[in-house]
């Protein structure tokens, strides 16, 4: 048995807590070992030091402040108890108040914006607006509110009246959902609608001068009639183009996708009246 | 505060070791202020051998009984109280270690002369010194032990370990305690 171990062991060898063939193995060690018993009689004035008592001291009174603390801590939890439960009632009417606005009543001036960025090069200004096609750009008017609807547009093709009138109850909140990818070749632009089920009509307007219009803004009115009109520029913009597009899913195009195609952007905009898009292509 | 007291604590001091018994009916409350005033000199002296210093020892009390009276209704009597509310106040004292770092030097201040030769005072501040240089651990092992004269039984309760746990760290906590004193001692 070498010194650590032994040095080890001194303490339970002091103590009497060793087998007697370990105690055995210490003594046989210490017998030629000076230092571990220098060790073993500085543990042994250590152990003495520590056996004699100490002072007792008197404790302090501390009954009142530990009452004055719990009395807190009461108060304390108190108001905890009573902040979260207020906390609790406004979480709950908040989550009756998401639940409950949903179902709600639609307002007919409920609409949804889509941007597309088209980067339409070679667009093509109509010789001269209508006057009842000028509208403000800031306040789009629900198309059975335009006059020139009933006379001028024939009704849509391809769909019943009865997935029309769907389309005009479809609330704005849910037309919002939809999200819209911007292709900026100057082919294309598409809008991709994450709700097959919407039926959306949708309001494409220009808003960017110069003579190649960048962006078109889908502005999806919520239920009224799709009137595609041209509008004048004015006096820091170039040729605004405004007009109601119908978007609808169909068999060919179940994902759903529709594409706006340059070509048809430009006779959209050249034309006076049209009764909207639909795939890409002007309906009659 | 006012609960029904049904605390009968038989305690009698044998070779210098004080043992609490704890008799208690099954449905009766223990009350507060006789725990107070039966345990309050022990935790005192514990708190004070495990920080040194008086008013850390004073705060460590404090939060060892306010801790006491939260959880009184929920002792159930499988510990004795003595080592239930040894075991609080070791745990407030290491707290209270880790948020002050213990001091050796207020040993001087507060020492009583009355009573006691230079040589005693200069010894047991010499052995609570020693004692503070300890790790917190090491240092609840010699306090509970030597300071207040639980047995390892008591003491393997009152730390959560098994008696021969309690036994080895004891002996690994006097080796340390013996080179820190002896060092000091100029042995």
């Amino acid at each position: 048995m070498n010194c650590k171990a032994v040095g080890s062991l001194l303490s339970e060898y002091l103590s009497d807590d060793l087998s007697p063939q370990r105690a055995r193995a210490v003594e046989d060690h210490l017998k030629q070992c000076q230092g571990c018993r220098n060790e073993l009689a500085v543990l042994e004035r250590a152990a003495q030091a520590l056996e004699r008592p100490l002072t007792v001291m008197e404790a302090p009174d501390v009954l009142g402040a530990v009452r004055a603390r719990v009395q807190d801590h009461r108060q304390t939890a108190f108001r905890l108890v009573a902040a979260w439960g207020f906390a609790g009632v406004v979480a709950l009417m908040l989550t009756f108040w998401a639940i409950a606005w949903p179902l709600a009543p639609v307002s007919d001036h409920d609409s949804a914006t889509v941007t597309i960025d088209t980067n339409v090069k070679n667009h093509r200004q109509s010789p001269e607006p209508r006057p009842d096609a000028v509208e403000d750009m800031s306040t789009p008017k629900a198309p059975t509110d335009d006059p020139t609807r009933s006379a001028d547009i024939p009704r849509r093709i391809g769909k019943s009246n009865r997935q029309m009138q769907h389309q005009f109850k479809t609330p704005a909140k849910q037309l919002k959902q939809d999200s819209a990818i911007a292709d900026t070749t100057d082919q294309v632009a598409t809008v991709e609608m994450e709700q097959p089920e919407v039926v959306a009509f949708c309001q494409v307007q220009s808003s960017k001068p110069g003579p190649a219009p960048g962006e078109l803004r889908y502005e999806c009115v919520n239920g009224q009639g799709y009137v595609y009109r041209e509008l004048p520029p004015g006096p820091d913009w170039g040729p605004q183009v405004r007009a109601d597009v119908m978007i609808v899913p169909n068999a060919d195009m179940p994902d759903p996708r529709y594409i706006l195609e340059r070509d048809s952007l430009d006779r959209l905009a050249s034309a006076g009246y049209a009764t909207g898009i639909r795939q890409g292509a002007i309906l009659p | 505060m006012n609960r029904n007291c049904s605390l009968e604590i038989e305690a009698s001091t044998a070779a210098g070791r004080d043992i609490g018994l704890l008799e208690m009916e099954s449905e009766d409350l223990l009350d507060f202020d006789s725990i107070y005033k039966r345990w309050s000199s022990f935790v005192y002296n514990a708190c004070l051998g495990m920080l040194g210093g008086p008013d850390d020892a004073q705060d460590a009390m404090q939060e060892t009984f306010v801790q006491v009276y939260k959880r009184l209704g929920s002792f159930r009597g499988e510990s004795s109280l003595k080592t239930w509310i040894y075991r609080i106040a070791i745990n407030k004292c290491i707290e209270h270690h880790r948020r002050k770092p213990v001091n050796v030097s207020v040993l001087q201040d507060w020492l009583p002369e009355d009573g006691h030769s230079c040589e005693d005072i200069l010894r047991e501040i010499h052995v609570r010194e020693a004692v503070l240089q300890l790790t917190p651990r090491h240092r609840a092992v010699i306090v509970l032990f030597y300071f207040q004269q639980l047995s390892y039984e008591e003491m393997a309760d009152a730390l959560g370990l098994s008696v021969n746990q309690v036994r080895m760290r004891l002996h690994r906590a006097k080796t340390a305690f013996s080179k820190i004193f002896g060092r000091e001692d100029g042995l």
